[in-house]
C-alpha cells in the first residue's frame, strides 16, 4: 500500500492537472446603437426609385411585418454596422418587436434587404 | 495461429482432468489449440464455453499480419465485427448495425480490463488514438453482444479488451521503426524487465510510439453550392483561397495525423500497477455532418488526450474467497480548431477567417471492489459479487475567435460544468455441476443521478452433448446513458437536449461449434432489439423558431440538430467461423462471416441502416516455416454494397449506394539470419475501391435534385516496412515464427 500511495499523488496530480482549460469566456458586446438613425444617403439606396435595393424593399413590403421591422432598424441605424452580428444587436429590439424567427415569413425579404445593403449600398450605408 | 495457454488452464477451464485427455489425443490437441477468453465473465475460459461470442486476436497474429491498429486487427482478424473508415477515426459495427460518425460510443474499449470511454463524448478510438502502443499489446478480446452485465454503460455493440503483456513476455529491450510510404511512420521502443523492490519481486513493461501520417494526397470531387453566400458575396471554402463558391479538388495538407503514446505497467507482489497516457492530434480532410470547415486547412484539426492510471490488488484468502481491488483515475480532454471563412462560416466581416474552437474535458475516478466465491473449492460453482464506485466531471465549452489574433469576438456557447456519481452493484453465478453443463447468470445495476436505474441482467447456458461440440444459448442486456454532449450542449448549430433516456439493446443468440482436432467450426444466429437510440435530428423550421422566440437559439441559426430518443432498431442474422492449423501448426487460417438484417424504425418509418453492410467478412492465411524462414501471411476483408452515409437527405435523385469492397494485406515478416536480434516486416495493401460510403461537402448547401454525393475517397494501394531490433531478452525469449 506504501508504493500505492507514492503513486497515487503524483499521478492524480498529472490526470486532474494537465487538461484543457474550458472556462467559458465573456465577451462584452460592442455593438452600437447607431442612435442617430440612417443617413439620408444609405435611404434613398435602399429605398429610392430605381435604386439599387428598390426591389427588396418592394418585396418586404409586400410581406407581414418587414415594413414594421425595416422602419425599425432605419430608426435604429442598424445599417450602420458591417457585422450581421452587430446588425442583429443592434436590431435585436426589432426582432423581439416582430418575434422575428429563421421560420418567420419575412425573414427572406429581410435577408434580401441585409445582403443588398452590404452589397449595393455598402458605400452609402456602412460607417463602422 | 492460436495461442497456446498453459494446458492446465485450459483444462481447469473446460472442466476436464488430464488423465481424461490423455487417452485422447484429438481432444488434447483440441483443447490446446482454443482460444481462452477472460473479458466475458471476468475469468479465464475456453472461447466456446465463455458466455458470449469472442474472437482473441494474439500478439503473434498482430505480427505477422501488419497489423499496427486495433482497428486493423479488428477488421482483417476478428469475428462479427464490421470497421468502417471515415478518414477521421473509424466507425466500428457489429452484427449488421454501424452508426456513422459514432466515435466509438457504442463499443466498450477496455485496456486490462480498464474502462476508456469518457462520459463527456461516450468515445473510444480504435485507430492509433487509442493510446495503447501495439508492440506491448499481448492480445485483443473482441466481445460480440451486449457486454453491461459486468462492464456497465456504452457496451452495446460489444466489449473489446485490449490486454498487455506481462515482463515475461516482453524482456529486453526493443526497438522498432516502419515507414509507409507517402502515408505514415511510426517509430518506438519498450522494455520489459524485473527487480527487487522492498524484498519483493517487481516486474515492469513499458513502452512508447510515435506516430505521423502525412498522406496521401486525397482527390474530393468539386461541388459549386446552391447557397448564394451571406451578404450576397460568393462563398470562399478554401483559407485564403478565391471566393469562387467551389468546394472539393485536391486535399494534400489536411489529411494528417500524429499520436504519441506510452505505457508502463509494474507489477510488484499482489499489485498491478499501470498508466497510458497519449495524444492524438488529425486534420479534418472534409466537411461533414456537424462539422463545418475549409477546405484542405492544415489548422484545422482534433485533438484528443488522455492519462490514464490504475491500480488493482489481487488477494487469495483462501481457495474459497478472492478479493480483488481497483482504484482508477482518468484524465481525457478533446479540443477541436475548425476554421471557416469568416463572413460565410461566422456572419462576420471584419477579419478574413474566424474559427470554432470546441474543448472539453471529462475527468472520472474510482473504485471498484469485486469478490470471487469459490464454494466447492473447484471453480465450479463460482459467486462473483462487485462493486463500482465512481465519481465523473465534465466540462466543455465552444468559442468563435479571429484566426489572425486568437481573440474571442462572442461569448462562449455550448458551456457544460457538471459532475455525477455513479454506483453499480453486479453479481455473476457460475455454476459447471458436470462436464457437459456450463451456466452463467448475473445482473448489474447503475445507478445514477441523470438517469433512472438500469438493470442489465445475462444469462447463458453452454451444452456440450459431445466431448466435442459445444451449444450456447445466450440472453444478454446492455445500455448507454446519454452523454453530456448530448443532453447539455447548446451552440449555434446544436440545440441543447435536456434529459434524454438511456438508450437500451436486448439480444438473444445461439451457436454451435464443433472442433475435430485442430480445426474449430462455429455456426450461431443472433437477435437484437433496440430502443430509445439516441440521434442529432434536424429541427422543423417550426421548431427551430419556437426555440428561437425563446432565446434558446439565436436568431441566425439556421441548421440546427437535437439530440433526441428517435429510433429503434432490430436486427437479426448469423455469425459462422472456421479457424485452425495443418501441418503441425505451421499453417493457420481463419475465415469469419456476418450475415445481418438490420432495420431503423422511426418517425421517418423503417429504413436501413446507412453505411452499415448486411453481410460482411474477412479470411487469414500464414505459414510459419520456422527458423529464419519468411513468414508469409495474406489477410482480406470484405464488406458487400450498403447505404452510403446519409443517404435519406432530400435532394439525391436516389438512394445512393456504396459498392462492395475488399481489402487485402499481404504481410512478409521473419528476422535476418546472422542478425541476432533483429527482424522485420514488409506489407502491401490493396483495396479494391476507390471511394467508400461517406459522403463530403455541406450536403444542405450543396444538393440539388440531380446531384449524386460526393463520397470520401479510399486509399487504395499502400506499402510499409518495418524493422526492430530485439536485444537482452535472456533465455526463453523467442519472436513469433521460431527463429532464435
Amino acid at each position: 500500500m506504501t508504493l500505492g500511495r507514492h503513486l497515487l499523488l503524483p499521478l492524480a496530480v498529472l490526470v486532474f492537472g494537465a487538461c484543457v482549460d474550458t472556462t467559458p469566456i465573456h465577451v462584452e458586446e460592442t455593438h452600437k446603437d447607431a442612435g442617430a438613425g440612417t443617413s439620408a444617403e444609405c435611404r434613398e439606396c435602399i429605398m429610392g426609385e430605381g435604386q439599387p435595393c428598390r426591389s427588396a424593399y418592394d418585396q418586404c413590403l409586400a410581406l407581414p411585418d418587414c415594413p414594421e421591422f425595416h422602419q425599425c432598424v432605419l430608426e435604429r441605424g442598424c445599417y450602420s454596422p458591417a457585422a450581421l452580428e452587430d446588425r442583429l444587436a443592434c436590431g435585436q429590439p426589432c426582432i423581439d418587436s416582430i418575434h422575428l424567427t429563421s421560420s418567420h415569413p419575412a425573414l427572406p425579404a429581410i435577408l434580401a434587404l441585409n445582403d443588398c445593403s452590404q452589397r449595393d449600398c455598402r458605400a452609402q450605408c456602412i460607417t463602422e | 495461429m492460436k495461442a497456446r495457454w498453459s494446458s492446465g488452464l485450459l483444462l481447469a477451464s473446460l472442466g476436464l482432468s488430464a488423465p481424461a485427455l490423455a487417452d485422447d489425443t484429438e481432444s488434447l490437441e483440441s483443447a490446446l489449440s482454443q482460444s481462452v477468453v477472460t473479458t466475458a465473465s471476468t475469468q479465464a475460459e475456453s472461447a466456446s464455453s465463455a458466455p458470449a461470442t469472442s474472437s482473441t486476436i494474439t500478439a503473434e497474429q498482430l505480427r505477422i499480419y501488419g497489423i499496427r491498429s486495433i482497428d486493423e486487427a479488428i477488421q482483417f482478424l476478428a469475428l462479427g465485427v464490421i470497421v468502417s473508415d471515415p478518414l477521421r477515426t473509424p466507425d466500428l459495427g457489429a452484427r449488421g448495425v454501424l452508426l456513422p460518425g459514432d466515435d466509438g460510443k457504442h463499443f466498450l474499449l477496455l485496456v486490462d480490463g480498464h474502462s476508456v470511454n469518457d462520459p463527456l463524448y461516450g468515445a473510444a478510438r480504435f485507430d492509433q488514438g487509442a493510446g495503447i502502443p501495439i508492440d506491448v499489446i499481448d492480445r485483443i478480446e473482441v466481445i460480440v453482444g451486449p457486454g453491461s452485465v459486468l462492464y456497465g454503460s456504452n457496451a452495446m455493440l460489444g466489449v473489446i479488451n485490449v490486454i498487455t503483456k506481462l515482463e515475461k513476455d516482453y524482456r529486453g529491450g526493443h526497438v522498432f521503426g516502419e515507414y509507409e510510404w507517402d502515408r505514415s511512420a511510426r517509430a518506438g521502443a519498450g522494455a520489459g524487465f524485473h527487480f527487487d523492490l522492498f524484498g519483493e519481486r517487481a516486474e515492469i513493461t513499458a513502452a512508447v510510439e510515435y506516430f505521423r501520417r502525412f498522406g496521401p494526397d486525397l482527390s474530393f470531387d468539386k461541388q459549386a453550392p446552391v447557397f448564394s453566400g451571406v451578404n450576397g458575396v460568393t462563398p470562399t471554402y478554401r483559407r485564403g483561397g478565391p471566393a469562387d463558391g467551389i468546394w472539393g479538388g485536391k486535399v494534400s495538407d489536411a489529411y494528417f495525423a500524429e499520436a504519441p503514446m506510452g505505457s508502463l505497467r509494474l507489477r510488484v507482489a499482489d499489485f498491478d500497477i499501470s498508466v497510458l497516457a497519449s495524444a492524438y492530434r488529425r486534420g479534418i480532410p472534409y466537411t461533414y455532418g456537424l462539422v463545418d470547415v475549409d477546405f484542405d486547412d492544415d489548422q484545422s484539426y482534433e485533438l484528443d488526450r488522455a492519462l490514464r492510471f490504475d491500480i488493482e490488488h489481487y488477494a487469495a484468502a483462501s481457495a474459497f474467497l478472492q478479493l480483488t481491488s481497483r482504484i482508477y483515475a482518468d484524465g481525457f480532454d478533446y479540443q477541436r480548431r475548425v476554421n471557416r471563412d469568416a463572413l460565410q462560416g461566422c456572419f462576420r466581416s471584419g477579419f478574413s477567417t474566424c474559427q470554432y474552437y470546441t474543448a472539453g474535458r471529462a475527468r472520472w475516478a474510482g473504485i471498484e471492489e469485486r469478490i470471487s466465491l469459490n464454494w466447492l473449492k473447484d471453480s465450479s460453482l463460482v459467486t462473483l459479487v462487485g462493486l463500482d464506485a465512481r465519481m465523473r466531471w465534465v466540462s466543455a465549452k465552444e468559442d468563435a475567435l479571429n484566426f489572425d489574433t486568437g481573440e474571442p469576438f462572442t461569448s462562449s456557447t455550448g458551456v457544460v460544468d457538471a459532475r455525477a456519481g455513479l454506483l453499480s452493484p453486479y453479481l455473476q453465478q457460475t455454476y459447471k455441476p458436470n462436464l457437459w453443463l456450463d451456466l452463467n447468470f448475473g445482473a448489474r445495476l447503475d445507478v445514477e443521478e441523470r438517469i433512472s436505474p438500469i438493470v442489465s441482467p445475462r444469462g447463458a447456458l453452454a451444452i456440450r452433448p459431445f466431448e466435442l461440440t459445444t451449444l450456447k444459448g445466450v440472453y444478454s442486456q446492455a445500455f448507454r446513458a446519454p452523454t453530456w454532449n448530448e443532453t447539455d450542449v447548446g451552440t449555434i448549430r446544436q440545440a441543447r437536449a435536456g434529459s434524454l433516456e438511456p438508450e437500451v439493446v436486448r439480444s438473444l443468440e445461439g451457436s454451435i461449434e464443433q472442433r475435430v482436432a485442430t480445426q474449430r467450426l462455429m455456426f450461431g444466429v443472433f437477435r437484437t432489439w433496440w430502443e430509445n437510440l439516441v440521434e442529432p435530428r434536424t429541427l422543423t423550421g417550426a421548431e427551430r423558431g419556437e426555440l428561437q422566440s425563446r432565446g434558446e437559439l439565436p436568431i441566425n441559426a439556421v441548421n440546427v440538430v437535437q439530440y433526441r430518443n428517435v429510433a429503434t432498431l432490430n436486427n437479426y442474422g448469423y455469425n459462422a467461423s472456421w479457424d485452425g492449423t495443418l501441418a503441425r501448426g505451421r499453417l493457420s487460417y481463419g475465415l469469419n462471416a456476418t450475415a445481418a438484417f438490420a432495420r431503423r424504425e422511426s418517425g421517418q418509418g423503417s429504413q436501413l441502416l446507412p453505411a452499415a453492410p448486411n453481410f460482411f467478412g474477412n479470411a487469414h492465411v500464414a505459414y510459419v516455416a520456422g527458423g529464419y524462414a519468411p513468414i508469409p501471411a495474406l489477410a482480406v476483408s470484405y464488406m458487400n454494397d450498403r447505404l452510403i452515409d446519409r443517404p435519406y437527405v432530400s435532394g439525391f435523385r436516389s438512394t445512393p449506394t456504396a459498392p462492395p469492397i475488399a481489402e487485402l494485406r499481404a504481410t512478409l515478416s521473419g528476422r535476418f539470419p546472422g542478425l541476432t536480434g533483429i527482424g522485420y516486416r514488409l506489407s502491401g495493401t490493396y483495396a479494391t475501391e476507390s471511394h467508400g460510403a461517406y459522403t463530403a461537402g455541406n450536403i444542405p448547401e450543396i444538393i440539388s435534385p440531380t446531384t449524386l454525393p460526393t463520397l470520401a475517397p479510399v486509399d487504395q494501394y499502400s506499402v510499409f516496412l518495418g524493422l526492430r531490433y530485439d536485444f537482452a531478452t535472456g533465455d526463453g525469449f523467442s519472436e513469433p515464427g521460431g527463429a532464435p
